[in-house]
């Protein structure tokens, strides 16, 4: 991939390293407590419903209303965003196949930091809320970043050779009180725009997602997947999550995911960043576990790139100068 | 898709949907699902042909399907109603020579943005509000009894909270965003959304149409949305922007059914988006029938030229 890089790109750039080298750097500081992370565990996690439960809402043929804004119960010590979250030492049962196309991802800029649409499984692996919505035909889940995903409840066949997708082909049926959404037909890491999690893992287009959804309460939220991609994984990977129902009045907040900016193309480093043994990337220092709020901000709070990865000693895109298009 | 594989893809298409139209004219009244399934897929159709594509449905009005709390669904697949001589994507086709009525300031941020703006969804960014109303694209909605989301062909949305009548949040607890802060409410069988909070064209990357007119950040957006019968679903659109426009305005606009069983589909915009500079400023030449084109109207060749044609 070629990135233009203008002499106005450049200048910025080295007035941004002059300005981190003398040490009066804008950007968040290891050693002093900001409050930003705070602030944005808040935003952005689940604080679990403790009081009486409140019966799951049904639609007139009794089947579970799965609508609303859903926050991540975190759980401690588990990796997000890690698709290995739930396997011994977060190893994943990768094929040599797999393990080729995971360097191969290490090598790419993180297609979410690119905008381009974030897929399934990746979506459902992310710390970020999200919101369902869903009728007797049409099963959506919307994403921070911008995007959202479409399944059809409405009975049909898997199709026989469907257009390969990020969200892959997803078709839903309940199953009792639990919705199963069989997803086929998915784009390839190979193509280098998708990865199966935060953590660059890769996915293939054999691969296929299985999601079994139950709100067994109004408050909470039930998500189990299995992936099973015979070319990247020698077995069939398991997940499973829990959501709350966000406090009233929380809604996704606009994000305009826009790669073509300063930051972008000047900035940005391959991969995933450094895991650690604990499975986790992390989004900053202390091991923060989700990312700040503005998210991977360029210009103001709802404009910005899937990349706000903290790098230690490197600016993020939150702050930077203001944008260079002013000049 | 290249003019030629359109003319094919037309030629094909008539002629499937005059077939079509002798034996459906037999088959539409004998039964409810017949007249609302999406039409089969053409042979070998692209995405792009397939999105076009329209339900025939010559039928008797049915009724508009019903929420679960009794109002009308406005879920489902929505093709844009062409209306002859009227230009597509301009928030002006239902004015006196399709032109809005800009003031001072307006004349200068739309000439702004015919200067130095690319056009915003050329390089991926949102759309916004009202834009993606007279967008030729077709859409989603996915409506429930709290939520109304239009889903766009660019794997983008925007969401509303559908409850009681109340006042939009005040200014200053409002972030700018392409698809502004809203709020939605029954009035009737029509529902109503109220836009505000939203980005400005003289600085920011937002037009409010396909012509790069301007949208400012006073502009409040006013949609009546219903749908008077199972296939059809209409507009009645209020831009009220004392900053560039010198009286509020109307935009109308109808869209038919696509068939059960259709939605969007992925797209993603940003995918090889890397020659950002090869992409000019502005809308393009408006013509007087207010259409800003989008592409040459004479068929292609049947044989393509060699590359000299091409001046290399």
């Amino acid at each position: 991939m070629s990135y233009r890089i203008k002499p106005r790109h450049m200048a910025a750039g080295l007035v941004l390293s002059a300005v981190a080298a003398t040490g009066s750097a804008q950007y968040r500081d290891e050693a002093k407590p900001d409050g930003i992370t705070t602030q944005s565990i808040a935003i952005w996690l689940g604080t679990d419903y403790t009081g009486k439960p409140v019966a799951t809402p049904r639609d007139a043929k009794g089947k579970p209303i799965l609508n609303g804004y859903w926050k991540l119960l975190h759980e401690a010590g588990k990796p997000d965003g890690n698709l290995a979250k739930d396997l011994p030492q977060f190893q994943l049962p990768y094929t040599a196949a797999g393990k080729a196309a995971l360097a191969a991802n290490e090598k790419v800029v993180d297609p979410e930091a690119r905008c381009i649409i974030t897929g399934i499984p990746r979506a459902l692996t992310a710390v970020l809320p999200f919101e369902i919505q869903h009728n007797g035909v049409r099963f959506a889940t919307f994403h921070q970043l911008g995007w959202h995903r479409l399944a059809w409840l409405d009975g049909r066949k898997t199709p026989v050779d469907p257009d390969p997708r990020y969200s892959g082909n997803g078709i839903g049926q309940w199953d009792g009180d639990t919705l199963v959404i069989r997803s086929q037909g998915y784009k390839d890491s190979a193509d280098g725009r998708v990865w199966a999690d935060d953590n660059a893992n890769p996915i293939s287009s054999e691969a296929v997602v299985v999601e079994r959804w139950s709100r067994p309460d109004y408050h909470h939220l039930n998500l189990e997947f299995t992936l099973t991609d015979p070319k990247y994984y020698s077995k069939p990977v398991k997940y499973a999550r829990h959501f709350v129902l966000a406090p009233e009045g929380e809604r996704l907040k606009e994000f305009s995911c826009e790669w073509n900016t300063y930051w972008v193309s000047t900035h940005l480093e391959p991969g995933p960043g450094r895991i650690g043994a604990d499975g986790n990337r992390y989004f900053g220092p202390d091991k923060q576990i989700v990312p700040d709020w503005p998210l991977g901000s360029v210009e103001d709070d709802g404009r910005g790139t899937g990349y706000w990865l903290y790098r230690k000693n490197k600016p993020k895109p939150s702050d930077l100068p203001p944008k260079p298009e002013a000049e | 898709m290249s003019t030629l594989m359109k003319s094919k893809t037309f030629a094909r298409r008539a002629l499937l949907l005059a077939l079509l139209s002798v034996c459906v004219d037999h088959v539409w009244a004998q039964s409810r699902s017949a007249a609302t399934r999406a039409p089969e897929q053409a042979e070998n159709a692209d995405a792009e042909t397939e999105m076009f594509r329209p339900l025939i449905y010559n039928g008797p009005p049915l009724p508009a399907p019903r929420l679960l709390d009794g109002k009308p669904d406005l879920s489902g697949f929505w093709q844009g109603v062409r209306e002859k001589g009227v230009p597509g994507g301009n928030h002006g086709k239902d004015q006196p020579g399709f032109i809005l009525p800009l003031t001072e300031k307006g004349k200068r941020a739309m000439i702004y943005a015919q200067n130095h703006t690319p056009d915003p969804e050329a390089v991926c960014i949102n759309g916004g509000i009202p834009r993606h109303n007279s967008s030729g694209l077709p859409f989603e909605i996915l409506h429930t009894t709290d939520r109304f989301a239009t889903l766009y062909h660019y794997t983008t949305h925007r969401s509303a909270t559908v409850a009681e009548q109340r006042p939009l949040p005040p200014k200053d607890a409002i972030s700018k965003t392409y698809f502004g802060t809203n709020v939605a409410y029954w009035e009737s069988d029509t529902l109503v959304i109220e836009t505000t909070g939203l980005r400005d064209s003289s600085f920011e990357k937002i037009w409010l149409d396909e012509n790069g007119n301007p949208t400012s950040d006073q502009t409040r957006v006013i949609e009546r949305w219903s749908r008077p019968d199972y296939h059809h679903l209409q507009l009645e659109e209020t831009v009220i922007d004392p900053k560039y426009y010198r009286v509020p305005f109307k935009f109308t606009r109808k869209w038919n059914y696509g068939g059960d069983g259709r939605g969007v589909g992925e797209y993603s915009c940003n995918e090889n988006n890397v020659e950002r500079e090869h992409i000019g400023p502005g809308a393009g030449v408006i013509g007087p029938n207010g259409n800003r084109g989008f592409g040459y109207d004479a068929p292609l060749p049947k044989t393509p030229p060699s590359p000299d044609a091409y001046g290399f």
